[in-house]
């Protein structure tokens, strides 16, 4: 049956189909076509005949791989620590976590850069220490890569590790023990295992996102890791061939697709925004039959192994008193991860303030010369301003086609959910440059290239799953009886929600608003294609003059970017205290 | 020293909040001991801390004469039924129940034996290949009470194993229990907070209030020795009458209840001469009577009469409005209508006086 609040969901469905799926259909359909608009299978020839093609494709699988798999060793322990402290500790822990996601995607890869240049940091004061004879080639190389792309994703690894974990019973890890299982033993024959499903979920993902990586490896690596976006980009701004462009597209999809095709089997895709399925015997089957018999005697042996291994530490060490309690090793190794994911960013303040040419360690001197430059400069202004206007239009477009989504979707009874939560999530997903070049694609048709409401509309579509995401979070505390009050003392659906159900989940709508906005302000795909000339956002500004060369003005430019957005989210803070 | 367990000025404190106060307290070889009382009280904290799950901030712990304060849970040899069942979600019942058995490096074989053994002692042969979630609640509980008895610990603690199940299962699983520790011959520690499940199951109750040991002893001197006003209303109902003490003289008292009115008392402690006294009769103990007869009787007016089944309760009010309850066996014959003046008397010796 259908209620009138189902029809709520309309308005960001007709948009995403709109701003998203067309876009993209439009692109991909291009891919089987000639340049005289004829049926052909060319271009897909052409890719997998090509021995350069190929090797593209294998580094973009390898950079994938070895992005994953760092993110997941570095992650679990991260997860599992924050599972097992107090929920205090957790929310300081998780916020220093998301610190990364907050500043500027731009703002962190700069920082890469000044920390592990040639001129950098780290090559300064080992070789000032005279552990080195000359500078190390720690960036413009795989290396580099890895640093940026695992820096990039690890906080997205360590959350989604610990939703999973979090459904984890702590009692059962205790009943191990009673029952006889030595810590080791009681790890990795329950907890592991049962954690296994939530870290195949996350490595699936952050493979699936890590394939579509092109801006780290374009300022972080160097020719050997092209990444298949980077061609992709190529091919549309060089050589304008957007048919074999498209094709590439495609086959960038196509892996994104069958790594999310693995991971609805797995935990669902609605996972994605959150929702914890049920254990159904037909997923919990699946997962047994991908860990397999093999494995958890594997895992045994581990337990084994472990159980080993403390038997004769007490032998040698006799037996631990309780009562002494150190920093655990767990404990040390999260900070180390923090550390990893939050110092880079604030390595851009000092920089800023320096008198040199060049971006270098440690600055020389003190001036205000480089933020002269950029409140200086008109073209700095207009981008900073034409930014601010976008991202604020972008947030209030996207609470308008994101709230109603997320009440209707939190309520039962509504068709097709997990359809249109897939179709909600998947801008967040799917590789940006494809979305980014179909919108360009079919803005060229009808001139919106260069439009600030191109911009917009585009932000919007890759805004709004964080603000549908956050609203069904807070809307799952949300006790549906007071709707149900509010309607019996004579309150309509609109009345009710604009008076009650809103200024109750005031916290959830400025969290999303902050999201939108910050996820505008700092969004640079898009803007690359469709912000181009007079219409330049600010990443895009950095980003051009970042090509040309990284110099102390981008710092300066991050810092004002850094104070700007934590002044942002402290004002979103007190205004939710306040009340 | 015949303790099976010896607590000895065990607390326990999370900073400022003491969670157990020094409790010592000793549990006989096989005896099936309850720790009774409300949330917060302080019974699971002895548990766990016996379990080895918590560490104690004070005191000893004793298990067979030796000092096992700070042994790790999976050397104490405690077995521990938790509320949640905590069964393995990802192993089947037979891996579930087998698994302290795979800790103790027991063979195959004797592993199989001993669980089709176990599963026949819980009366569920036949579950198993099926894992934890295809079974229903009071299943689950006999899963989780088999995985805990397969290895034969001396000791099974129970955190109210019974609290999730209805009724009816709840009682029917106390018998289980009872029949299995009859059988089995443990010493069991068991948590709950229903006092009809610790009267039903215990040989001795460890009634415990804010953190500390508020009276311990047999269900009987519980339910008709309570040492104090919270003792005698925590177990069974209680009709609680306000009064001062006038008399003393061998172990009864007289006590003063309104301007005309005294009843006659055990002397419960600290009721001496002119002291401010509760004293405390069970509704059982209360029948309406016609004529005198009765060591103490009161005027009352019935305020309501509620059938519950096999037992009628009579709500009445006395003349200063203390509410006075009698409980009686339901009888086809005798009805008492509301508004009705009636005598209700007891004797002496179901009175107590507490202070």
């Amino acid at each position: 049956m259908l209620t009138s609040s189902s029809w709520w969901v309309a308005p960001l469905v007709v948009f995403l189909v709109v701003a998203f799926v067309y876009p993209v259909a439009q692109l991909l359909a291009l891919s089987v076509l000639n340049k005289q608009g004829e049926f052909t299978l060319d271009h897909f020839t052409r890719f997998f005949a090509t021995p350069v093609y190929l090797q593209v494709l294998v580094i973009t699988l390898k950079v994938a791989f070895w992005t994953t798999l760092l993110c997941v060793l570095a992650g679990y322990p991260v997860a599992y620590l924050l599972a097992r402290v107090s929920p205090g500790t957790r929310s300081a822990l998780v916020l220093w976590i998301l610190m990364p996601f907050w500043t500027s995607f731009l703002v962190r890869t700069f920082a890469w850069v000044v920390l592990l240049g040639r001129n950098g940091a780290i090559n300064r004061e080992l070789t000032a220490l005279g552990i080195i004879d000359e500078p190390m080639e720690l960036i413009y190389s795989f290396a580099g890569v890895m640093i940026g792309t695992t820096h990039a994703l690890l906080p997205m690894t360590v959350l989604t590790m610990l939703g999973a974990m979090q459904t984890i019973d702590h009692n059962l890890t205790k009943a191990a023990g009673t029952l006889g299982a030595r810590p080791g033993q009681a790890f990795w024959r329950v907890w592991f295992p049962l954690s296994a499903p939530g870290v195949a979920a996350s490595a699936l993902l952050v493979f699936a996102v890590g394939l579509g990586f092109f801006i780290t490896p374009i300022l972080l690596g160097s020719r050997k890791e092209t990444m298949i976006a980077q061609l992709i980009l190529f091919q549309v701004e060089e050589v304008l061939n957007w048919n074999f462009a498209a094709a590439m597209s495609l086959v960038l999809l196509a892996l994104t697709l069958a790594m999310f095709y693995l991971y609805d089997r797995i935990v669902g895709i609605s996972a994605l925004a959150g929702e914890r399925r049920d254990e159904s015997g037909a997923r919990q089957g699946l997962v047994n039959r991908v860990i397999g018999r093999g494995s958890t005697w594997l895992f045994n042996s581990f337990g084994e192994l472990s159980a080993q291994c403390s038997i004769l530490t007490d032998k040698l060490l006799g037996r631990r008193r309780a009562g002494r309690r150190w920093l655990s090793p767990l404990w040390w190794f999260s900070i180390a991860a923090i550390t990893f994911l939050v110092v880079p960013t604030f390595f851009l303040v000092p920089v800023s303030f320096s008198e040199g040419e060049f971006i270098e360690w440690p600055p020389r001197g003190f001036s205000l010369r480089w933020y002269e430059e950029y409140f200086g400069s008109s073209v700095w202004r207009d981008a900073t301003l034409r930014s601010l206007w976008v991202a604020v239009t972008t947030a209030f477009a996207s609470l308008a086609l994101g709230i109603p989504a997320a009440l209707a979707l939190s309520r039962p009874g509504l068709p097709a959910r997990s359809a249109i939560l897939a179709l909600i999530v998947s801008p967040l997903v799917l590789p940006h440059i494809i979305v980014a070049i179909g919108l360009f694609y079919v803005y060229a048709k009808i001139g919106l290239v260069g439009t600030s409401i191109g911009l917009v509309i585009g932000h919007t579509a890759f805004a709004v799953p964080y603000v549908v995401i956050t609203m069904m979070a807070a809307m799952k505390h949300y006790d549906q009886r007071l709707d149900h009050a509010a309607w019996s003392l004579g309150a309509t659906r609109l009345q009710t929600v604009w008076k009650v159900t809103l200024p109750v989940l005031r916290a959830g709508v400025l969290a999303a608003f902050v999201f939108a906005f910050v996820r505008s302000f700092d969004e640079l795909t898009v803007a690359l294609f469709i912000s181009t000339g007079e219409a330049t956002t600010l990443p895009k500004q950095m980003w051009s003059d970042a090509l040309l060369k990284i110099n102390p003005t981008l710092a300066a430019v991050s810092t004002c970017l850094l104070v700007f957005i934590t002044l942002t989210i402290v004002a979103a803070e007190y205004l939710n205290r306040r009340r | 020293m015949n303790a099976k367990v010896k607590f000895e000025g065990v607390g326990k404190s999370y900073g400022p909040v003491v969670a157990l106060q020094e409790v010592s307290l000793e549990v006989s070889q096989g005896e099936f001991l309850t720790l009774l009382g409300p949330s917060g009280s302080g019974k699971t904290t002895l548990l766990m801390i016996l379990a080895g799950l918590v560490e104690p901030s004070r005191g000893r712990v004793w298990i067979d004469g030796i000092d096992s304060t700070y042994t790790p849970s999976h050397q104490r040899g405690v077995g521990v039924v938790f509320q949640s069942y905590a069964l393995f979600p990802h192993l089947t019942i037979y891996e579930n129940i087998a698994f302290p058995l795979r800790m103790r490096r027991i063979s195959e074989a004797e592993v199989r034996k001993r669980v089709a053994e176990v599963l026949e002692a819980v009366r569920l042969p036949g579950v198993e290949d099926r894992v934890p979630r295809e079974l229903s609640g009071g299943q689950q509980q006999r899963i989780a009470l088999a995985r805990c008895i397969v290895y034969q610990p001396a000791i099974i603690l129970m955190d109210e194993p019974l609290g999730a199940l209805d009724k009816r299962l709840r009682e029917q699983m106390q018998l289980e229990i009872k029949r299995l520790h009859r059988e089995l011959g443990m010493t069991v520690l068991y948590v709950t907070h229903d006092q009809e499940e610790a009267m039903a199951l215990s040989d001795r109750i460890c009634l415990m209030n804010n953190g500390s040991i508020e009276q311990f002893g047999t269900p009987a001197e519980l339910y008709f020795q309570p040492i104090s006003v919270f003792s005698g209303d925590f177990l069974g109902e209680s009709n609680l009458l306000q009064g001062q003490v006038r008399e003393v003289s061998a172990g009864t008292v007289q006590v003063e209840i309104g301007p005309t009115s005294r009843i006659r008392a055990q002397a419960g402690a600290g009721a001496a001469a002119g002291a401010k006294v509760t004293c405390l009769v069970r509704p059982e103990a209360v029948q309406v009577v016609d004529g005198s007869g009765c060591d103490n009787e009161v005027e009352a007016v019935v305020q309501d009469v509620v059938v519950a089944g096999g037992v009628t309760r009579i709500y009445a009010r006395m003349g200063d409005g203390t509410r006075i309850l009698s409980v009686r066996l339901t009888s086809r014959h005798s009805q008492i209508n509301r508004g009705t003046p009636i005598r209700l008397g007891w004797s002496a010796g179901d009175t107590i006086a507490l202070s």
